[in-house]
This record gives structure tokens, C-alpha cells and sequence, in this order.
């Protein structure tokens, strides 16, 4: 198991931050847009992940600069047993957050269950075709859709989309819409800041950043889904 | 938008904000194209030890921030105290700061 990337931040969620983040190398999705795609495509790069040393950082920074420590990846939950030994190794009062792409299993959230204080979801596709075209995924709305009611139900759940360009009605809205419905009052972080990281070329609608009127209509379906945005 | 037409990403630009090696690409985190990586100093730890953000400049002005620190987030206020996303990003470094400077640091 190897990390690229262990430091405190203060890009995610108001609430969370500032948070200590440690990024684990590699993924189960191939997102062409991935911001992190080296890493996160090749498990190989980075330095070797040792847990204990990973928590004795992490209680540093927990005392002097961060409130809450972010284990994310690439995709954590293909390093579960790592993840989980690190967990062990951090003190009990330490708020620990999962960010995920929810793509896991019904048996690795199993194990999952009660470690983690929040659950911070990348809910990426509002539909099949569009997770198989861009992140060669399969059967990805079922399978994120269990996953997101589950951590729901077992955790303080958060809900990010990051708004791409070009799919604003075919991604977000459908998103919106399920979490209205079968989530309501949960928290949702838009985020409009997409950039045509990676392989984001490989698909010309992705080849630019969100503009100004598609920032303006996403934000219209979230209120009239009356969601619950956070910054 | 230049982007637009030849399909090619804009640029960006890795900050990292302490040490690093003129190798470090060749040991963990490899700079993705386009990407000018800042460097100084020498490197003493791996690289997950080099607090890095990586911004993204747009012709219109806006700018990304991708891994946003303490310490950038508040060099990014001070640049626009205007800009209320970075500003309350900024103010909880700036909490911490002013009660690590009082409490922690050595004199």
C-alpha cells in the first residue's frame, strides 16, 4: 500500500476543515477527468503507506493545525486492511472522515461500519452511460446508490458532486433529484471548480471548465430540489 | 476558449511551498503534463512530507485550487480579502496560527 499525499488542508468541506488528508494510491474507477490520475490509477506510486508512522503524523498536526483527519485516495476502500490499521493506531476522540466514491462493497462497508465519524461521498454519474464512458465503470448507480442510504443510516453522511462540464442534465440533475427524494435534508457540496485534469481530452466535452451559466443552472436544480448545500 | 479548440488542457502550476529534491518526480508523486513544479531547497523526507497546492489560472480570471493548505489559503486572502471562499478558508489557518504562535512555538 502507498500514499502520495499527506497534509493538512483546507479545500474540502467548512466544517471538516482545517483537515489532515491522507491520500492512498489507486482506485477501482479510471475517471479520465481524475485530478489525481498518476496516483490514483497506478497503486505503484507514492511512498510505502506504514500506518503507525501515518498516525503519529496525524495526532502531530491533530494537536497544533487540524480537527479532523481524511483518509481518502484514489479510492481507500481497496486498501481497507491499511485503512483500518490506521484507524486503530489513531486516538478514539480524533473525528475521522471516510471520503469515498461509494463503489465499495456490501462486505467492505460491513467492516467499515462505526469507524468512521463521517462518510464523504463523491456521488460522480446521474446515470450508467455516462460512469461507463468516463470512469469505465459498470452497474455504478446501484451499486452508489446502496451505498450512500447505508452510510446514511450508519454515519454522518455527505454528498459532493463535482459539476462537469457538459453534464449538467444528464449528471447532476439526476443526482439532485435521488437526493431529494431518498435523501432529504442531507448535505450536499456542489462543486463547481471542475479542471480538465488527466485524460479529461479524451473527451471533448470535458476539455474546459464549468462556465458561468452552467454554475447558474446547477445551482437552480439544487434549490428547486430544495438540497441542502454546504460550502 | 483556447481549450475548446485543440482540445488540450490549460496549464497548471504545482505549488510546493517547503524543500524538495530536483528527483523527487522520479521517487513518489510525478508532476502531471503541463504542470511546473516551484522548487526550493533541499528534500530531507519523501515527498508526502512537502505540503503542495496546485492552482489553475483561467484566461477570465478565476482561479482553481486544487489541495489547498493553511498556509496558501491565506497567501490567497491577503492577494484577494475580497474573495469570500478563500476568506473562510483562510480564517480557520489563521485561528490556528495565532494560537500555535501564542501557546506552542518556541520563543
Amino acid at each position: 500500500v502507498r500514499f502520495f499525499s499527506a497534509q493538512v488542508e483546507v479545500s474540502d468541506e467548512l466544517e471538516l476543515i482545517p483537515t489532515f488528508a491522507v491520500a492512498l494510491s489507486g482506485c477501482d474507477l479510471r475517471c479520465n477527468f481524475c485530478i489525481t490520475g498518476g496516483p490514483s490509477w497506478n497503486a505503484w506510486e507514492g511512498e510505502v503507506f506504514d500506518a503507525r508512522r501515518m498516525a503519529a503524523r496525524a495526532c502531530q498536526v491533530l494537536d497544533r493545525s487540524a480537527r479532523t483527519i481524511m483518509v481518502l485516495g484514489g479510492e481507500p476502500t481497496i486498501h481497507l486492511p491499511a485503512a483500518l490499521e490506521l484507524v486503530v493506531a489513531l486516538p478514539d476522540s480524533a473525528r475521522l472522515i471516510w471520503k469515498t466514491n461509494a463503489h465499495g462493497s456490501a462486505q467492505a462497508r460491513e467492516l467499515l461500519d462505526g469507524l468512521f465519524d463521517v462518510w464523504l461521498v463523491d456521488f460522480k454519474f446521474g446515470n450508467d452511460d455516462c460512469a461507463a464512458r468516463l470512469a469505465k465503470v459498470p452497474d455504478y448507480l446501484h451499486v452508489v446508490k446502496e451505498n450512500l442510504l447505508w452510510a446514511d443510516a450508519h454515519s454522518e453522511l455527505m454528498v459532493r458532486h463535482l459539476l462537469m462540464p457538459g453534464h449538467v442534465d444528464c449528471c447532476w440533475r439526476p443526482v439532485a433529484e435521488w437526493l431529494a427524494v431518498n435523501l432529504p435534508g442531507i448535505k450536499v457540496n456542489l462543486r463547481p471548480g471542475f479542471w480538465p485534469a488527466w485524460h479529461a481530452a479524451r473527451h471533448a466535452e470535458l476539455c474546459r471548465t464549468v462556465s458561468h451559466n452552467e454554475s447558474r443552472r446547477a445551482l437552480e436544480i439544487a434549490r428547486t430540489n430544495q438540497l441542502h448545500l454546504i460550502p | 476558449v483556447n481549450e475548446q479548440r485543440n482540445h488540450q488542457p490549460p496549464k497548471r502550476i504545482a505549488v510546493v511551498q517547503s524543500a524538495a529534491s530536483p528527483a523527487h518526480g522520479q521517487r513518489g508523486h510525478q508532476a502531471p503534463s503541463g504542470v511546473r513544479r516551484l522548487e526550493t531547497g533541499d528534500e530531507t523526507e519523501g515527498d508526502s512530507a512537502l505540503p503542495h497546492s496546485e492552482l489553475l489560472i483561467l484566461p477570465d480570471g478565476r482561479i482553481l485550487v486544487h489541495n489547498l493548505t493553511p498556509a496558501f489559503a491565506d497567501l490567497l486572502h491577503h492577494l484577494n480579502p475580497d474573495e469570500e471562499q478563500i476568506t473562510a478558508r483562510a480564517r480557520p489557518f489563521a485561528h490556528h496560527a495565532a494560537h500555535v504562535a501564542s501557546h506552542e512555538l518556541p520563543d
